[in-house]
């Protein structure tokens, strides 16, 4: 083992818990930094979850013929008098656009630094990179959230529909939203895994992002999917993100029967998720860096 | 001409080296149906046969060459993150040869996708019945021209707005598929909104479109007459073309004075 490496992990084990949380928060801020320069984008990624859901409620009136039975009809297939089916469409939009947020923001932030030649840099830096990788999440999960708040006041506003009879409702499908923040950041990761090694982030977003929003049940409800499209909904963590929030909210059926069995399962998720995430990111990554080299595209 | 042919060329090479991009132009549409699929499967459980399968079809066509024009504000990205869009911009060439060859190869690519879902949905989902295909393909080549300008005119865009510019040309197409009809007739969208829909000249293309798809005797159209409506988009399409190069080539110049085509 040469000299430089070893000095790169002495430097590496001095840093404390705060210089770590240093770290995170240093990224987090210079992200948080770095898209308030871009106040459009900001407004997009709030709007385009409404614009999702026009998609899916349009098509509902067209093919019942008109809101009232498009309504009716909803409320049969999920077996419940009282549900909503602008909010249903509007919570799986907002739940797909976290799951767009975390690979865009993790995809886009690595295959920027691998364009412009500073993942390599960025490497030689005397940090843990997963720190850095937190910083990002943490900046998603943030943005997220803003997001899906604004994005249904703006839904109330627009549709005249009211998610928040309930506060309490509101703050457990926060809680919800959060706890599944932890297994789809642990995919995030994995999919980093990906964009290094394929390098085109977009077309890879576009793919496994579309992917899921369809296991997910985007727009409807997972059992009217095919047995051997549901299995794999059952273990993508948006799956259960969104029927939590739609349960909360809508008053759908949780996937389990109870709220804490589908609780349950994130929290299993949590536990795996981010460990096999990061390992596979890990593993790719050292194995580019022996083969090819980082700035490769 | 040959050194548009030859950034034709290199687009054609770019998109060919990334697997993953083949994948995604083929995986696309397919995610599109079922969710429309799924959807309506929700609301009608009755299977999706004959006129909504001709519509599907149509209408992922439509949507397919509308989706294409957020390509080229991509590549510009991607040229100035690497810092060789000035380097381009000194090629002689013209100045907006790579955004021809990313728009024309992904053109290409899309013929054949659309051919191939064309062939999955009358296996998935029952015939499809196109009554006037050269028609309905003439009037296609139409958005084609509208794809091609927007993607121009949003590269323009993000040679100064970056970021937001992108996120915008994924956006604005979203909006104008909805009030022109591409998937939901106008005549069903909420009071008022079709107002919106007339101040879109695709509205006009796409009525033209689905009136050629469905009519026995064309002509069968719900906004204006027919005649007016290819009129409308002749008009429209040669207009928009023009006005989007003169915008892109002025934002070249503003970007080259004020340093941002490096800038990122």
């Amino acid at each position: 083992m040469s000299m430089d490496v070893l000095d790169h992990k002495q430097y590496r084990s001095q840093f404390s818990f705060k210089s770590n949380m240093g770290i995170i928060w240093s990224v987090f801020i210079q992200r948080m930094t770095q898209i308030m320069r871009y106040k459009g984008a900001l407004f997009f990624d709030i709007i385009t979850p409404l614009l999702f859901a026009i998609f899916p409620i349009f098509i509902g009136v067209s093919a019942a013929g008109s809101i009232d039975n498009a309504s009716s009809q909803f409320q049969k297939a999920v077996n419940s008098e009282s549900a909503s089916f602008v909010l249903y469409a509007i919570l799986g939009a907002n739940v797909f656009q976290i799951v767009n947020g975390a690979l865009f923001n993790f995809g886009f932030f690595l295959r920027r630094e691998q364009i412009t030649g500073t993942l390599e840099s960025l490497y030689l830096a005397p940090t843990n990179q997963v720190y850095v990788m937190y910083g990002t999440g943490l900046y998603a999960i943030v943005r997220a959230f803003i997001n899906f708040v604004i994005s249904l006041v703006l839904a109330a506003v627009l549709f005249q529909i009211n998610p928040f009879t309930n506060p309490i409702s509101v703050i457990y499908s926060l809680l919800f939203l959060l706890i599944g923040m932890l297994p789809l950041y642990g995919l995030a990761f994995g999919f980093g895994a990906l964009v290094v090694k394929f390098k085109d982030m977009q077309s890879l977003q576009g793919v496994i992002s579309n992917l899921i929003g369809v296991a997910m049940g985007i727009f409807f409800p997972i059992t009217l999917l095919p047995t051997y499209i549901r299995f794999l909904s059952y273990i993508l963590p948006p799956t259960w993100q969104n029927a939590g929030v739609r349960s909360i909210l809508v008053g759908t059926d949780w996937i389990l029967g109870n709220w804490y069995l589908d609780l349950a399962v994130l929290i299993a998720m949590s536990l795996f998720y981010p460990v096999i995430g990061s390992k596979i990111y890990s593993l790719t990554d050292r194995s580019i860096r022996k083969t090819q080299g980082l700035g490769v595209f | 001409m040959s050194a548009v042919i030859a950034m034709v060329k290199k687009e054609g090479i770019i998109f060919l080296r990334y697997p993953t991009r083949i994948l995604s132009a083929i995986i696309f549409p397919l995610f599109l149906t079922l969710i429309y699929a799924f959807t309506n499967d929700l609301f009608t459980p009755e299977a999706i046969t004959g006129f909504i399968s001709t519509n599907l079809f149509v209408g992922m066509a439509i949507f397919l060459v509308i989706s294409i024009a957020s390509e080229a504000p991509t590549r510009i990205i991607e040229e100035q993150q690497q810092g060789t869009l000035e380097s381009i911009f000194l090629t002689p060439t013209v100045r907006y040869s790579t955004i021809l060859g990313v728009l024309t190869v992904r053109f290409i690519f899309m013929i054949v996708t659309v051919l191939f879902y064309y062939w999955v949905i009358q296996v998935s989902f029952g015939a499809t019945s196109i009554q006037h295909p050269m028609e309905v393909f003439s009037l296609l080549l139409l958005v084609v021209v509208q794809a091609f300008a927007f993607g121009i005119l949003m590269s323009g865009y993000t040679l100064t707005a970056k970021e937001t510019a992108l996120r915008a040309s994924i956006f604005i197409p979203y909006i104008i598929i909805i009030f022109s009809g591409v998937f939901v007739p106008i005549s069903q969208l909420p009071t008022g909104w079709d107002t919106i829909s007339r101040f879109i000249p695709l509205s006009y293309t796409v009525d033209a479109i689905y009136s050629a798809t469905n009519d026995p005797v064309i002509g069968n159209t719900t906004i204006i007459p027919i005649l007016y409506e290819v009129v409308i988009s002749i008009i429209f399409s040669c207009l928009f073309l023009f006005v989007s190069v003169r915008f892109y080539l002025s934002r070249v110049r503003a970007a080259s004075q004020n340093g941002s085509l490096l800038e990122y």
